[in-house]
């Protein structure tokens, strides 16, 4: 039984997440936690990016990584980009989702700089 | 809280790049200590300029014109660092007379032999490279002066 | 056969990667000062980075996972951002101080000021990482370095008095007129060159990349065991012809000029340029790796997509960006004309007390039995990585006092 204990703050917390193909999505920055859950609190979801990174700072440094961050959001949505945990097929050095790249949305500033900076370069 | 440690790092960084070698000097002692340092950086460049004289027909020109035009530059550098500092009495006044006199004579030696090696004029180094055992012979003296 | 090859090369490219500005430099001007009084920090140097590389090495292998990684998840986030913002300044710094090395080089084959290359310098450098077969230019660059052996070539030839000379080495002394703190402040600078940080991000980053695995694990220590020390034979022979040639008339080193006059006087001219050719392609092979490395380590904190993740640049938009940025502003330091031996100076002492930051969560890493299994650190590695580890946490706690008193060696 032992074995299948997770301890969610050292085990998942910063580490690499990965596509199936190996393509790397971001870090465990945050986890969702589902109190509600039937059998006791569960991980629902991990939260990854800026927005969820600039909660776990102190003070006026963390004030500062959430906001410009949200600033980014072409929605008005400002909530951190989450994982649902279903989606998640291993956990070992490195955090393994069973989707492709293909089917995730990208990381706002990632998506920003390739639309306004990056992807206009030739060769890009 | 935690931008602090880059904080001091870049001040002492900054303190110390601007801080520099010379700075104002209150005593004799402090001064002809000065001196001696000063001396002995010059000394220090014409051992270089010893040095690639003696290789002037086995070194490429290029990299030749470039070593004389750094020691040239080195030298000139030292010297208006020295200049700088004001001497706290007649007795450090007199020191700075003697040291001034071998900073000119090196720092003119040097500036013709940069501009001979810049033309390609491998052959007249040796030449104007004469009073160089003289200029270091009158600095070793100076380096002496802080006993 | 094959196989053979690739392990040659491996060992080749580690003999002439080991050496960049921060070397060079600093091997020269403290031959010039000290003679070779200071040589045995070099071999303490060279050990350390030989421990340090292969720890990486052995995690990347065996984890999958390079430096920035491991340092973020064994530190925690808010101490990991503190490390980072270290790393990647003096990374910055080092950058710089590579970036004007290579401009030097120009300089001393063609006579045209540095400050003029530097902006082309900037541009090829771009354009390598950009679109260039990335390992191919390491693998000529470090194979181009190995032309830097030209001053084992002039040691033997200036025919010193080896016995005194080792024996000089063996019974370190600090000479009349230097002062213990300077004395110590050198040696510092000397061990930062032989463990500058970058090496290691870079390394651990290329196995990642190449995904390396158990397989592996031989070439590694083939790598780090004999590439390494041949290196430093380098370094130890730059030294020693500044003290040969240059000490005896109390030159103090502070152009690249300077440290070539010995090859000039031993071997003539073909040796100045074995040693141009070797120098650019020493400095312009680790521009290419501070420029990564830089950016690395911001992808690594975060999470971010780099190298053959991404298989195209706009897929690693956050990467590329900071490497265009982190170019600029190396470029930038370096045109504001700073006496790029001063910047080296600084960047290698400056890299020696920021050992600690990355050393420490290695060291555990390659501990944990739960990652590294039968690959673990035994207990004989385990002693000299603790040794090594007091001696950079001793390093680390006394090079910000000491650059200080004496004023940064003056």
């Amino acid at each position: 039984m032992a074995d299948n204990v997770l301890y969610a703050g050292r085990q998942l917390l910063d580490r690499q997440i990965a596509t199936v193909e190996g393509r790397s999505v971001g870090k465990v920055d945050d986890l969702e936690i589902d109190v509600d859950h039937p059998g006791g609190p569960v991980v629902s979801a991990l939260l990854t990016g800026q927005i969820a990174l600039g909660a776990r700072f102190f003070g006026r440094m963390s004030v500062w990584v959430t906001s410009t961050a949200q600033r980014l959001r072409e929605t008005g949505d400002t909530s951190p980009r989450r994982i649902d945990v279903r989606l998640v097929s291993s956990v070992a050095a490195t955090v393994t989702l069973r989707v492709p790249h293909g089917d995730l949305e990208p990381a706002d500033l990632e998506r920003w700089l390739a639309e306004h900076f990056i992807g206009r370069i030739p060769g890009a | 809280m935690l931008r602090r440690p880059g904080r001091i790092g870049a001040t002492v960084l900054v303190v110390i790049l601007a801080g520099g070698c010379a700075g104002s000097s209150r005593t004799d002692d402090d001064y002809r200590h000065k001196v001696a340092n000063t001396a002995e950086t010059l000394d220090g460049v014409l051992g270089t300029v010893q040095v690639a004289l003696k290789v002037s027909s086995r070194a490429p020109a290029a990299y030749l014109s470039v070593t004389f035009a750094d020691a040239d530059d080195d030298a000139s550098a030292t010297a208006g660092n020295f200049d700088a500092i004001q001497p706290p009495s007649a007795a450090a006044d007199q020191l700075r007379g003697r040291l001034d006199a071998v900073m000119q004579d090196t720092v003119s030696m040097l500036d013709d032999l940069r501009v001979a090696a810049r033309r390609n004029r491998g052959t007249e180094l040796a030449g104007l490279a004469t009073p160089l055992p003289r200029l270091q012979a009158r600095l070793q003296q100076l380096e002496g002066v802080a006993g | 056969m094959k196989k053979l090859l690739q392990v040659a090369l491996g060992v080749l490219t580690a003999i002439g990667g080991f050496v960049d500005i921060g070397d060079f430099v600093t091997s020269s001007v403290v031959g010039a000062r000290f003679g070779m009084g200071l040589a045995w920090v070099l071999v303490v140097g060279t050990v350390g980075i030989i421990v340090y590389a292969e720890m990486c090495g052995r995690v990347a292998a065996l984890t999958k996972r390079a430096v920035f990684d491991v340092v973020r998840e064994r530190l925690g986030v808010r101490f990991a951002l503190v490390n980072l913002s270290a790393s990647y300044f003096i990374n910055l710094l080092t950058l710089t101080a590579e970036l004007a090395g290579v401009a030097i080089a120009i300089q001393l084959a063609t006579s045209v000021n540095y400050l003029l290359w530097i902006p082309l310098v900037g541009l090829v450098l771009w354009l390598v990482v950009w679109k260039l077969p990335f390992e191919v230019m390491e693998n000529s660059f470090g194979l181009l370095g190995l032309a830097l052996l030209v001053f084992v070539i002039s040691l033997w030839k200036l025919g010193p008095d080896w016995s005194a000379m080792l024996d000089h080495a063996v019974h370190p002394a600090v000479p009349s007129g230097e002062g213990r703190p300077t004395w110590w402040y050198y040696g510092i600078a000397l061990f930062g060159s032989a463990m500058t940080p970058y090496e290691v991000f870079f390394f651990s980053s290329g196995a990642v990349e190449e995904r390396w695995g158990r397989q592996d694990l031989m070439t590694n220590r083939l790598n780090v065991f004999i590439g390494f020390p041949l290196g430093a034979v380098i370094s130890l022979s730059i030294m020693a012809c500044s003290a040969l040639v240059l000490g005896p008339l109390h030159v103090q080193v502070s152009h690249v000029s300077q440290v070539g006059l010995p090859v000039a006087l031993a071997v003539g001219k073909l040796g100045i340029a074995a040693m141009l050719v070797g120098f650019f392609a020493a400095t312009f092979g680790a521009s290419l790796e501070t420029l990564l490395s830089a950016g690395y380590v911001f992808a690594q904190y975060f999470g971010w997509p780099w190298g053959k993740a991404a298989p195209r640049p706009r897929e690693a938009s956050r990467f590329q960006t900071l490497l265009l940025l982190t170019l600029f502003a190396a470029m930038a330091l370096a045109l504001t004309t700073l006496d790029p031996v001063k910047v080296t100076e600084y960047s290698v002492v400056l890299s020696a007390a920021a050992l600690p930051l990355t050393y420490f969560p290695i060291l555990v890493i390659a501990n944990d039995r739960g990652y590294m299994g039968d690959q673990a650190n035994g207990w004989f590695s385990n002693t000299i990585a603790t040794v090594y580890l007091i001696i950079i946490g001793v390093v680390a706690l006394v090079t910000l006092p000491l650059m200080l008193a004496t004023k940064a060696g003056m």
